[in-house]
């Protein structure tokens, strides 16, 4: 018969409540009340193989020492799926489900699903961790909602043994991890497009397929203070790159960064240099490069004393379709070097 | 347009293919279309820079590769009222979208070429797709299950851009227009009329505004009118009916998944949509194409301002928003929204989504609240494993997967990993003609 493991704290593992929290993690000889309901529903489709408990306390305060534990002692019970919980409104129960589904997940490739409060904080980092193999149930504030949060388990457990394909968030039930995934809708774009237009003129009610984001505002940094002695490091997402393209950057989408030294020049020569960006037209670029990468300007400054010194290399990516998950990595990576090289100012040339 | 008594209905014929092959002579009889290479060549190459010209035909299903790709059409001819297809390229500047067109729907003319052009990277630098008839690469683009016709050119080395775009477009037109021509005797399996005037004049007034991303400084601009080069422009507004007579066209030298083919011109969806329901549930007052991808903010808002302004003009009270393009491009799309909402105007956006390979990604370049009704065409960014191929056709034996100086160069043969769906024609539903949409998991 297909196995399940189920991953309770120590209270509802029967051991106690705040007063046992410090407890290390282990496996029940028999198995606790929720899993006993969870077996309930999975009647004889599935067994629950075993309880594995943490102490609430222990998994935060000894994290690497629980983490092992429990990822040895989930390993060993040979299950298919892994559910963890329901946590309620529990925040530190809430989060170590979220913790260790998302290990367990990533370490053994197992299918885990949790259920806890919309509200408890453990759902942001869920939702963080866009994690394919980690599924979250939305349940009541408190354990009065055991019952239904079990049934929701049980018919989410028994769809993955039969290997059915998951379906959307909104069908299934579970929070959306914010992974978008393509699929049939059965009516054209088009078809859905009037429909939703017809739907708003005349007031009735409609769903928007992209719910809107808000994304983060990056406020300036201060000016700086005394640019006489300011060291100035110069970052462009032009994708101007010696000619040849020697790391082979795309002209779209590119994930990584790169410096060319710039020390021994006091200008950027055409032919040198060459702008691989999918984004604009680059023929006046590779024309004059000085366009993304103003050399000649910064060394004059630098003469005539109006800062002190420029960072031997330039910094560059072509910014053409890049994700902004990968260019926040790819911007934070480059700040940390210059400022680890004591760079005190960049000059950010875009295109 | 409109309720107007003197609106001027086109209607079109269907003429269905289920089988293409070659024969003696063109024909068309009981949805077979025969074709006579040696015509079809002989009529491509009236042009010097074509240096030689042949055919194949591709079929769904068959493992089949095609390369080189740089446009896709429908074979059309008109057949009554003013003017015909593909007008100023391939015939005058005569006025087109009345009387009757027939089309040999459910076939394509496919385009392709060997062009490696004079400019190695950048906007303006020359793209060219692939198709499968077959297998992962087949189920995202509806060009793989129509027949195709498979039209490949050879072009002197040193051309530029614009005469290659010129000698490639040129040529499939006229080839186009033949094919079509073995309609003329035959009965239609279907006609549907459009732009037929109405007397109901309270239906909401509706607009398709298709924000175009355009070269401002290069030709082929992305965006023809009549022939004419569209590069700097405000919005201008064009009857529904010129783009099923050909009159609105696209660049041949980029030919990427979210640029349209002249086929998705000939079938824009939205159009379609809009004027199925015309005099029933709405009233198509027009479409409006509106240059996109200004420099700065502020044209953008210019851009997007004067969009909503000319809808207001056309007295719509509701626009479906779409675009072609790519990256900041998107701004501009937005922003009319942002501005039809303003004037009052309700809109619903379509668009395609990115997310990265593994949807994680933000889904849109920019966001707006005002847009609450968005419809999602799918995803740009899906990664694709492409199996090995039994044949290629068309331009290319051997291709770069990746357009970048440097990128491997590979067998058309092989199987090949693609991590966006651009390099496949049609890969990108641009404008809701298919199915897909992109749900939260």
């Amino acid at each position: 018969m297909k196995r399940v493991a189920h991953v309770v704290n120590q209270f509802f593992a029967g051991i106690g409540g705040e007063e046992k929290a410090d407890v290390a993690a282990g496996t029940l000889e028999t198995l606790a009340g929720p899993s006993r309901g969870l077996q309930r529903l999975l009647k004889d489709e599935a067994e629950v193989a075993l309880t594995i408990y943490f102490g609430d306390n222990h998994f935060h305060e000894e994290p690497e020492e629980a983490r092992a534990a429990l990822l040895k002692e989930i390993e060993a019970a040979d299950a298919e799926v892994i559910v963890l919980g329901p946590a309620f409104n529990a925040g530190r129960y809430g989060l170590a489900c979220v913790e260790i589904g998302h290990m367990v997940a990533t370490e053994l490739d197992r299918v885990c699903v949790t259920a806890m409060h919309e509200d408890n904080p453990a759902v942001d980092t869920y939702r963080q961790y866009h994690d394919p193999r980690l599924f979250l149930f939305p349940t009541a504030e408190t354990a009065g909602g055991m019952g239904k949060a079990l049934e929701d388990l049980a018919r989410f457990v028994l769809e993955r043994l039969r290997e059915e394909p998951v379906g959307a968030a909104e069908d299934e039930g579970y929070l959306s991890r914010g992974i978008r995934i393509q699929e049939e809708s059965g009516r054209t774009g088009a078809d859905r497009a009037l429909d939703m237009l017809l739907d708003k003129i005349e007031g009735r009610a409609f769903a928007t397929e992209i719910p809107m984001q808000t994304w983060d505002r990056v406020a300036p940094a201060a000016a700086v203070k005394q640019v006489g002695k300011a060291k100035i490091a110069l970052v462009t997402t032009s994708g101007v790159v010696p000619w040849g393209n020697p790391d082979g950057f795309k002209t779209f989408r590119n994930t990584f960064w790169r410096k060319y030294p710039v020390a021994e020049l006091k200008t950027m020569e055409p032919g040198m240099w060459e702008a691989v960006h999918g984004g604009y037209n680059v023929a006046n670029m590779n024309a004059n490069p000085l366009y993304g990468v103003p050399l000649d300007a910064l060394r004059e400054l630098q003469q005539e004393g109006k800062y002190e010194d420029l960072y031997p290399a330039y910094y560059v990516i072509p910014g053409n379709q890049g994700s902004p998950a990968a260019m926040q990595r790819v911007g934070q990576e480059i700040a940390a070097e210059i400022k680890a090289n004591s760079v005190d100012a960049v000059l950010l040339v875009s295109t | 347009m409109s309720a107007s008594r003197h609106a001027t209905p086109l209607e079109l014929a269907d003429f269905p293919v289920d089988d293409l092959r070659f024969g003696e002579k063109l024909h068309y009889a009981g949805r077979r279309l025969e074709v006579d290479e040696a015509e079809l060549v002989e009529i491509a190459s009236r042009d010097r820079r074509i240096l030689s010209a042949r055919l194949d035909i591709v079929r769904p299903g068959e493992r089949v590769r095609v390369t080189g790709i740089r446009d896709v059409v429908e074979p059309r001819v008109k057949v009554d009222g003013t003017g015909q297809v593909f007008p100023g390229i391939t015939n005058p500047v005569v006025p087109v979208g009345a009387g009757r067109t027939h089309r040999l729907s459910g076939m394509t003319l496919i385009t392709t070429a060997e062009y490696e052009g004079t400019i190695r990277t950048g906007t303006t630098a020359q793209r060219s797709a692939i198709l499968d008839m077959w297998g992962p690469g087949a189920e995202l683009t509806g060009f793989s299950r129509l027949p195709g016709l498979v039209l490949t050119f050879r072009l002197p080395p040193d051309l530029i851009e614009a005469e290659a775009h010129q000698a490639i477009q040129g040529a499939e037109y006229r080839v186009a227009q033949r094919l079509a021509e073995a309609t003329v005797a035959a009965e239609p399996a279907d006609v549907h009329t459009h732009g037929a005037a109405h007397g109901n004049p309270r239906l909401p007034k509706t607009v398709v505004i298709v924000g175009c991303i355009t070269e401002s400084e290069h030709l082929p601009s992305g965006l023809g009118y009549y022939g004419l080069p569209v590069r700097e422009s405000l919005s201008t507004v064009v009857h529904p009916n010129e783009l099923l007579d050909g009159a609105v066209t696209g660049s041949t030298m980029k030919t990427i998944a979210y640029s349209p083919t002249t086929w998705d011109w000939q079938n824009q969806p939205l159009a379609l949509s809009v004027s199925r329901e015309h005099g029933r549930r709405l009233d198509f007052a027009g479409v409006v194409l509106q240059r996109i991808r200004f420099e700065s903010f502020r044209e953008k808002e210019v851009a997007a301002h004067n969009a909503a302004q000319v809808a207001r003009a056309l007295g719509a009270e509701a626009a479906l928003v779409t675009w072609i393009g790519s990256g900041n491009a998107f701004l501009e799309v937005m922003l009319t929204v942002h501005a039809c909402e303003q004037k009052g105007i309700k809109t619903v956006l379509v668009t395609y989504e990115y997310g990265g390979k593994d949807g994680v990604d933000s889904p849109l370049l920019f966001y707006d609240d005002t847009a609450d009704a968005v419809v999602s065409t799918g995803s740009r960014d899906l990664a694709l494993e492409l199996p090995p191929a039994d044949r290629v056709v068309g331009a290319y034996e051997r291709l770069q997967v990746l357009n970048y100086p440097g990128a491997p160069v590979v067998s058309a043969l092989d199987a090949m990993s693609l991590d966006a769906v651009d390099a496949i024609i049609g890969g990108t539903d641009l404008w809701g003609g298919r199915n897909w949409t992109c749900r939260a998991h």
